[in-house]
């Protein structure tokens, strides 16, 4: 069967197409999974969350910017649904409030304009002494002039949210589909869409356009408005846990004019992580990280808190939000009616459950008449993990595989290794199987399992030492 | 307050504290690998000699077993099917080496396939596949020539980066810093030089490869919660760079060991 | 074939068989990853104790192993 163009292939047909598999692309497969509308994603990279969902900080944020804005109305939306979510889907995540610190007089003042634009917002947030910054957080610097308490920030495992968003539409029956970027668009005279991928093409009512820093690119294709995208570099520092598990809060730097500044934020594998800088530049595939950036990221690091040094880095890695003309759009194309943008800058995992909601009733109110379904699942089996389970012994009693540790350093287990690559939406690569467990993130990174998990990954997807994916971009061998 | 001692790992080093301190004290000795040997492997003649030896010592063997925690006298083990908490008064750390990560390097620049730890490196070559046409082996650990005998054996050529690689085909010494360029997976590496490169007075030159084997500096490994820092209390580490014999291993452990044994004695009788 | 371990059942799929000076070598693919099995002449007494009844099959079994070790040696 041929379409415009001449182009060949499978057609699949469905209710809406969501370009892009980040966090707020899975988020809304999810949402719309447990409804009759049928969806399908096209992802262009060969595993979701591959993007800035990937490398952020992992902050589930109360408060981001200032009232009266869509953005801030979805992150205030989202805050208070993060345990029975996180819950619900197995997802690691802990709401351990954050302290933003002064280290003088100017910043103090700051601090106080800051406090009032979070109470517009209708978030909490308390101004502190700092004796009692440091009391709640012994590892602040005695520099510290004043705090600001913010005790609904939690820290969450962006990645293992974006999966899990990934696996329940899955489960739901979404067709999820990997290293299919999209390379035209067209329009049919009933108005559906055509999208073209390498692997088929796909017709469909509605386009959600989540492509992160390629969505103006889809726009373009889809005749839509002109959306300005550029990579915005973030450098992180990972920090090993045997230092950063005695951290009880995320430390944020008092913002300036210039930058939002270089936080300590404790993240759901113990560790912690420094960063972000923050750099606009012009190449969405230039990821990498350069030693001045991170010495530097440390240096800042360290004035909040003292007790950070270089010995504790364990990785560091860089990746780009996608920076726009406009931070945050959750909103129909003003030229074409049935193409829902849905993009955000630095802030896609603190407001994806309300934007999920939010595109719901956007989608229906233009037509798609999608009803909830009695048949849809709305959680995800268990996902317990050994290293923080509460009772180890009931788990490994439960299934063996969880006593026999494959990743010595972040205690990852067998069982855990196999989920990863028989769930609904699995691994396929090395760095796959660390994105849903955290194996290879540890302090040796990879020396002693990773040839361990390139066997039992190369088992799972039928290849060998040389062909065994990696990343989700290249094989272990040339 | 018990007696027994535990040792992590069932390496020459382990093998070598355990034989000493099973004279004085019950031992529990506990390997993560279901057979004692470590780098030596478990085949090892002088192997099969010391775990007898500390078999007939009455030594508690605990092998497959991987140690994830160390806190208030308890070492906690978990196994396939069985999770156990061996108390103990104190612990010997003899697990071993690793490579230099790409961090305790300072190798910057993008995060590619084909970046490996010469660990995994080793490994994969077992497997008698040819994994790279040009690979640059940073460092001249442990790892390194058994690396680069087995890769050219497969049919790859190989680049040495570092002041002692002999081992290579095409050699970089003195080199001050490096970083990786590449788009899915590594085409290069930038090599910076204080006084400009051999040849050249560019402070970098760039060289082409499709893998990069990280094998610089043994660092120890620390697995264990509680046994990962220098200040970790009542743990002696034992993980030396040198010697890398087996026997020479052996006699080093015991040596630590015994010392201990006597600084405790000495203790016990004030 | 299957194996059995902490890890999982794993596949393993023999492909050449041969004898060499020291056992017998079993070369396959656990999927498409080569993997080796060899037993060796010093794994026969071992694998014999293995072998309870009939006394009579162990005996043609152990006598096999033991004219493919001759087999092996060819210079003795």
């Amino acid at each position: 069967m041929t379409g415009p163009r001449g182009l060949r292939g499978d057609i699949a047909t469905c209710d809406v197409a969501i370009v892009g598999a980040g966090v707020l692309g899975a988020a809304i497969a999810a949402r719309l999974s447990t409804t009759t509308a049928s969806v399908c994603v096209l992802e262009a990279e060969n595993d979701v969350a591959e993007g800035a969902s990937k490398g952020n900080a992992g902050v589930a944020v109360s408060y981001y910017g200032p009232p009266g804005t869509l953005e801030t109305e979805l992150i205030t939306a989202s805050t208070p649904r993060w345990e029975e979510i996180t819950t619900r889907l197995s997802v690691p995540y802990r709401r351990l409030g954050a302290i933003m610190v002064a280290l003088d007089d100017a910043q103090a003042a700051h601090l106080v304009e800051t406090r009032d634009e979070i109470l517009a917002c209708g978030v909490r947030a308390e101004l502190i002494s700092p004796l009692e910054a440091r009391r709640q957080e012994p590892l602040i610097t005695e520099g510290c002039v004043a705090g600001l308490l913010m005790p609904d920030e939690g820290v969450i495992d962006p990645i293992a949210l974006t999966v899990a968003y990934a696996n329940l539409a899955a489960t739901n029956g979404v067709q999820i589909r990997l290293g299919s970027p999209v390379t035209s668009i067209d329009s049919l005279e009933d108005g559906r869409h055509l999208l073209a991928t390498p692997r088929g093409i796909v017709r469909c009512r509605f386009v959600v356009n989540a492509a992160g820093i390629s969505a103006g690119r889809v726009s373009a294709m889809a005749g839509g408005e002109e959306l300005r995208f550029w990579p915005r570099k973030g450098q992180y520092a990972v920090l090993d846990r045997e230092f950063a598990q005695s951290l009880r809060r995320i430390v944020f730097s008092t913002p300036s004019a210039a930058t939002k500044g270089v936080n300590v934020v404790p993240t759901t594998h113990g560790s912690a992580l420094l960063g972000p800088t923050a750099s606009d530049h012009s190449d969405p595939e230039d990821k990498a990280t350069d030693p001045e950036t991170i010495n530097g990221l440390i240096a800042s690091a360290s004035l909040l808190v003292p007790d950070i040094a270089p010995e504790m880095v364990i990785k560091h890695f860089a990746a780009n939000r996608p920076a726009s003309d406009e931070q945050h759009r959750l909103r129909f194309d003003s030229v074409v009616p049935t193409l829902l943008h849905c993009t955000d800058r630095s802030a896609g995992v603190s407001l994806s459950p309300a934007a999920a909601d939010y595109a719901l009733d956007l989608l229906n109110s233009a037509g798609l008449d999608a009803l909830p379904r009695k048949d849809a699942v709305h959680a995800l089996p268990p996902a317990p993990r050994l290293r923080t389970h509460l009772d180890p012994s009931a788990l490994i009693a439960a299934n063996p595989q969880y006593g026999q540790i494959v990743c010595a350093c972040e205690h990852v287990s067998a069982a855990e290794i196999n989920r990863a690559l028989e769930q609904p939406v699995p691994a396929t690569s090395i760095d796959g199987v660390r994105k849903r467990t955290g194996a290879t993130y540890g302090r040796c990174q990879g020396s002693l399992c990773s040839a361990g998990i390139a066997f039992l990954t190369a088992l799972h997807t039928n290849t060998g030492p040389a062909t065994v994916l990696q990343t989700a971009r290249g094989s272990v061998g040339s | 307050m018990t007696r027994t001692v535990a040792v992590v790992g069932a390496g020459a080093s382990g093998l070598g504290c355990a034989v000493t301190l099973a004279q004085a004290r019950p031992v529990v000795l506990v390997d993560r690998i279901p057979v004692t040997g470590g780098t030596s492997g478990w085949h090892h003649r002088e192997i099969r000699n010391y775990t007898d030896r500390a078999r007939d010592l009455g030594v508690e063997f605990q092998l497959g077993r991987t140690a994830i925690r160390w806190s208030d006298h308890e070492l906690h083990v978990t196994g396939p099917g069985e999770r156990a908490v061996v108390p103990a008064d104190h612990l010997f750390f003899a697990g071993g080496l690793r490579p230099a990560t790409a961090a305790n390097l300072g190798l910057a620049g993008d995060r590619v396939a084909g970046i490996l730890p010469a660990s995994v490196a080793e490994h994969l070559l077992e497997a008698g596949v040819r994994l790279w046409s040009n690979v640059a082996v940073l460092g001249d650990g442990p790892w390194a020539r058994k690396i680069a005998d087995r890769a050219r054996k497969l049919g790859s050529r190989i680049i040495g980066i570092g002041d002692h690689v002999l081992w290579a085909d095409e050699r970089h010494p003195r080199c001050v810093g490096w970083s990786v360029t590449g788009r899915d997976r590594v085409s290069a590496i930038s090599l910076r030089y204080d006084h400009g490169g051999p040849g050249t007075r560019l402070p970098i030159i760039t060289v082409p490869c499709d893998g990069i084997v990280l094998a610089e500096t043994p660092m120890p490994n620390r697995n264990v919660d509680g046994a990962v820092l220098p200040t970790a209390v009542d743990v002696t580490f034992v993980q030396p760079i040198a010697p890398t014999e087996c026997h020479a291993r052996f006699a080093n452990g015991a040596r630590i060991a015994e010392t201990w044994l006597r600084t405790t004695r000495e203790v016990d009788a004030v | 074939m299957r194996v059995s371990s902490p890890i999982g059942e794993l596949p393993f799929e023999p492909r050449q068989l041969t004898i060499n000076h020291r056992g017998i070598e079993v070369v396959g693919v656990m999927g498409v990853w080569p993997a080796r099995v060899q037993v060796d002449v010093t794994d026969v007494p071992a694998l014999a104790r293995l072998i309870a009844k009939p006394a009579a099959l162990a005996a043609s079994i152990i006598a096999v192993l033991l004219g493919l070790r001759r087999l092996a040696r060819p210079h003795r």
